[in-house]
């Protein structure tokens, strides 16, 4: 359910909300980096891996520094840590983790229904078809807590990056690449 | 010489006028909390203070929210009010935008704690430093974890993730177009925070009006809503009632003086001497105490001004007796009355001056407004008296016939029968035997009910921003601040055990306390050494001088607790550390909710404390003392009475009075259901009154009973009207003082028997 643009629009920025995006892959998989910023320690904790994504399920699989798989569905989410037994946590039990999580699946694929749920659109910028950004804040109060603003700049058919702002001023930036859509 | 007194008279009189006018014009500091009963002079432990100091800087804050379903209201309005708060010269400072409040824990939270757990401590101490990091780095680079990541260099490894999640769901004002704002029950809401300057005079007044203000401007704009909370509110709310039933119940009992006095004299000169003697006892009394205390307490004026039902008692027995025909000479008047006159005068000087040696700071002020109010009294019975005319025909008409009949008619059923004469005395042998029976309840809380309103706007709030108003909390007292650490430890360590834990705030510190730092294998410097290589194995540049920035700025041995908690004025946990005092170090941990440790649970040096249970213990021990007060002052009279005229007279004087104190008691518990503080504070003006009556029977010059009788009866009738009206008060304590005033004073009255009566 990978979704690619098919936005077709000249303008070089606009603050309309972006057209619907189009699911043309039933799964997707690919690479990503992470580089998440610690302003307060000057630290750059950086982290590699692949993903996998399908209806209603994202699989993160960190190979460096650590390796682990964290696997979200629609009832639970499972993590799997090297040396350690899996953790399963249900969404109700943790409704705040299920909130982030469906945040991270919903930027990653891009659908603006899914990200309406939780995040208001505050700008977008299309420049062609290749390369558009748009700027999200959320509205969801438990989202608000942690986070300031997200940003996800994506392609011709994948997001490419997404950015993340949090409240402490920390930045998470995970670029993805080597994406293949089924 | 009597012209030299009066012009002496007139120039103290116009200047106590003036000057009290003068005070009035500029504003008095009226202090209406019941709560503040308790003074700093009296004898007063340190931990007591500790306590006020911790509650006065609660006291200092108010919340405000704005509420509508519209949330352009909220954005247009919340800034032109916060604007117009600020600027008031009572606010020291006021809170209301997005960037005041971006450390939303700090408002939140002023004065939570943490302290880690021994568990926690045990965690780190027995498990491998590697699996430690290694764990701690899995939940760092998750791709979830953006609350851990973001506390990377406040709390490495994550100690106390769990208590700031669990604050995280409490309070929903959240930054929201430059201002704090929730949604919530379908509306929206704007949060405004404002500390006032406490040392303001009349600080109550002017928050209250600052509020009616706001108020006002909101008129514009009826769907939105206002909520406010403070303690000054109350305090305000509480003055204002006080202050509207002290003028109406006032302006009443006024009246029905003003009429007993015409129908009796049917000439204004007693009425307008009672007046000027009323006008000129209680603004110098007001001035005395104003001089001394810079501020006067609400039961201390409506007690003050009751006190000068005795005062006009001193005219009206004057009156009773100038009639032309009695004494031929004006002298001779206050010479008939003279004997009784000061005897009254000095019990009621010695006795309310005994006020203030209780050492409560309401007592004290209505010693000093009783002995200078009772003392101006006395120049104008000596300097103006004398000087007005005498009436020209004896008293009579229907209200002095009433008076005069009643009296006789009291005495002779008395005196009907050696049975009936001892009636008296059978019924206060009855009534003492009857007193173990009475129930005393000191509850403070029953004296003085908050506004519901202001209750109502609290609980909003409260429901809006999460911050439940403390229910509970502990003090913590040691000799040294190590020790206070290491009992908060103790009773940490007690509370986790519970099973259903009470959310006790916890000492923001990490330190635990030496003791346990080197019980402890890994202690504090083996705690920070791990984060000193977590911060290594994360590649953070000077891991040591990061680490330090969290742990080893307090590794010295002889840590200061507050030097420490100052240090970190991110953290606003100095507030919870009170200091020293005295010979003690104090602080105060907090429960929120759960079930309460008992007492008896807690550790040495721990004590539950609640502010008006410590107000009701002090005024159990406060009414004991006035009831031992009252017992010393029967004797006393007795004693001295006997002494100088017998024991039968003695006793005939002080039967009255003792009628009233027992039977005023029994009734108002019968009545009420317990007795309290201001039932015992009435009875010690029934005594003085009706010990007055039984001297001004029993001493005035003889052959002038109708004289006696009219002086009595009359007082009783303004007494009762001066304090009978009390009863209406809404504030339980006036309510019960004039209560038990109104028994005591009608059943000494009824048994207060002419002079000579044989029974």
């Amino acid at each position: 359910m990978f979704l690619s643009v098919v936005s077709s629009a000249k303008s070089n920025s606009s603050t309309s909300p972006p057209r619907p995006l189009l699911s043309v892959f039933k799964s997707v998989s690919g690479q990503f980096k992470q580089e998440k910023e610690i302003k307060r320690l000057k630290l750059t904790l950086k982290s590699y891996g692949r993903f996998e994504m399908a209806p209603g399920k994202l699989v993160w699989i960190q190979r460096a520094p650590i390796k682990g798989r964290y696997e979200v569905n629609q009832q639970e989410m499972r993590q799997t840590v090297e040396g350690q037994p899996e953790q399963v946590v249900s969404r109700q039990k943790v409704p705040e983790l299920a909130l982030l999580s469906d945040m991270m699946t919903c930027a990653l694929s891009g659908d603006p229904k899914c990200l309406e749920k939780s995040f208001t659109t505050t700008e977008v910028q299309i420049k062609d078809r290749d390369n558009w950004t748009f700027t999200l804040k959320p509205k969801d109060k438990w989202i608000k807590r942690v986070l300031l603003a997200m940003k996800i700049k994506g392609g011709k058919k994948f997001v490419r990056e997404i950015s993340i702002i949090e409240k402490s001023g920390n930045t998470s930036v995970i670029s993805f690449y080597n994406i293949r859509g089924r | 010489m009597r012209k030299v007194g009066f012009i002496f008279w007139v120039l103290s009189f116009a200047s106590s006028l003036y000057f009290s006018l003068e005070l009035y014009d500029k504003g008095i500091n009226l202090d209406t909390n019941f709560l503040t009963f308790i003074s700093e002079t009296q004898k007063y432990d340190s931990a007591k203070r500790a306590q006020e100091l911790y509650e006065s800087r609660n006291l200092q804050y108010a919340i405000i929210t704005l509420s509508s379903k519209n949330k352009k209201n909220i954005l247009n309005f919340t800034p032109i009010l916060a604007k117009k708060f600020c600027e008031s010269k009572s606010v020291n400072y006021c809170n209301w935008s997005s960037e005041g409040g971006s450390n939303l824990y700090s408002f939140y939270y002023p004065y939570r704690k943490y302290l880690i757990s021994p568990g926690q401590l045990d965690y780190f101490e027995k498990t491998d430093k590697k699996i430690i990091i290694k764990k701690r780095l899995q939940e760092i680079y998750s791709p979830l974890a953006m609350t851990e990541s973001s506390q990377l260099s406040s709390d490495p490894l994550g100690i106390m993730s769990s208590f700031f999640r669990s604050l995280l769901p409490v309070g929903g004002f959240m930054p929201d177009e430059g201002l704090l704002i929730s949604n919530s029950g379908g509306a929206f809401h704007s949060l405004i925070t404002l500390k006032f300057d406490m040392n303001r005079p009349g600080i109550e007044k002017e928050v209250s009006h600052l509020v009616v203000e706001a108020k006002k401007r909101l008129a514009l704009a009826p769907e939105i809503k206002m909520n406010a909370v403070s303690g000054l509110l109350y305090f305000s709310e509480g003055a204002k009632q006080s202050t509207t039933e002290a003028s109406t119940l006032g302006l009443l009992s006024l009246c029905l003086v003003m009429l007993l006095i015409v129908l009796v004299w049917r000439s204004a000169l007693p009425l307008l001497a009672t007046f000027l003697t009323v006008i000129f006892s209680s603004s110098v009394g007001f001035l005395f105490c104003y001089l001394v205390y810079s501020r006067i307490h609400i039961a201390c004026l409506l007690m003050g001004i009751g006190l000068m039902g005795v005062v006009s008692d001193y005219c009206i027995h004057y009156f009773s007796h100038n009639t032309e025909g009695h004494y031929g000479l004006q002298k001779s008047t206050l010479r008939a009355i003279i004997k009784p006159f000061l005897l009254s005068l000095l019990t009621s000087i010695v006795g309310y001056a005994g006020f203030y040696f209780t050492g409560v700071i309401v007592l004290q002020q209505l010693a000093v407004f009783a002995v200078f109010g009772l003392l101006a009294a006395a120049l104008t019975v000596f300097f103006l008296y004398p000087c007005l005319p005498k009436n020209r025909k004896p008293l009579t008409g229907v209200v002095v016939s009433f008076i005069c009949g009643f009296s006789r008619f009291r005495t002779s059923m008395m005196s009907l029968s050696p049975v009936t004469g001892k009636l008296a005395v059978i019924c206060l042998i009855l009534g003492v035997g009857l007193l173990p029976k009475i129930r005393f309840d000191d509850d403070v809380r029953k004296l003085q009910k908050p506004n519901s309103e202001l209750a109502k706007q609290e609980r909003i709030i409260q429901d809006l921003t999460g911050v439940k108003r403390q229910s509970q909390y502990y003090l913590i007292e040691a000799e040294s601040d190590q020790q206070l650490l290491q009992t908060e430890e103790h009773l940490s360590r007690l509370n986790d055990k519970r099973p259903n834990r009470a959310e006790l705030s916890r000492l923001s510190s990490w330190i635990p306390s030496h003791s346990r730092q080197s019980l402890s294998r890994t202690g504090y410097n083996n705690l920070q050494g791990l984060v000193v290589d977590f911060y290594i194995r994360l590649g953070v540049e000077n891991p040591k001088w990061q680490a330090s920035r969290v742990y080893r700025e307090n590794s010295t041995p002889k840590l200061n607790v507050k030097d420490w908690m100052n240090r970190f004025g991110h953290l606003p946990v100095a507030d919870q550390y009170l200091g020293k005092s005295g010979k003690y170090f104090y602080s105060i941990v907090r429960v929120e909710s759960g079930n309460f440790m008992r007492e008896s649970e807690l550790p040495n040096g721990v004590k539950i404390i609640t502010r008006t249970k410590e107000v009701s213990k002090f005024f159990k021990e406060l009414r004991s003392n006035v009831m031992l007060m009252i017992l010393c002052l029967v004797v006393a009279a007795l004693v001295l009475i006997a002494l100088f005229t017998g024991y039968k007279m003695a006793l005939e004087v002080c039967l009255a009075p003792c009628m009233g104190l027992v039977w005023s008691a029994l009734m108002c518990f019968w009545i009420v259901g317990y007795l309290d503080l201001f039932h015992i504070l009435g009875l010690v003006l029934v005594f003085f009154l009706s010990i007055d009556y039984s001297f001004f029977n029993s001493f005035s010059l003889p052959g002038q009973d109708d004289s006696v009788d009219i002086g009595i009866g009359v007082s009783v009738f303004t007494t009762i009207f001066s304090f009978g009206v009390l009863i209406f008060s809404q504030t339980a304590a006036i309510h019960h003082f004039g209560m038990s005033v109104l028994i005591g004073i009608t059943v000494s009255y009824l048994f207060t028997v002419q002079r000579g009566a044989k029974f």
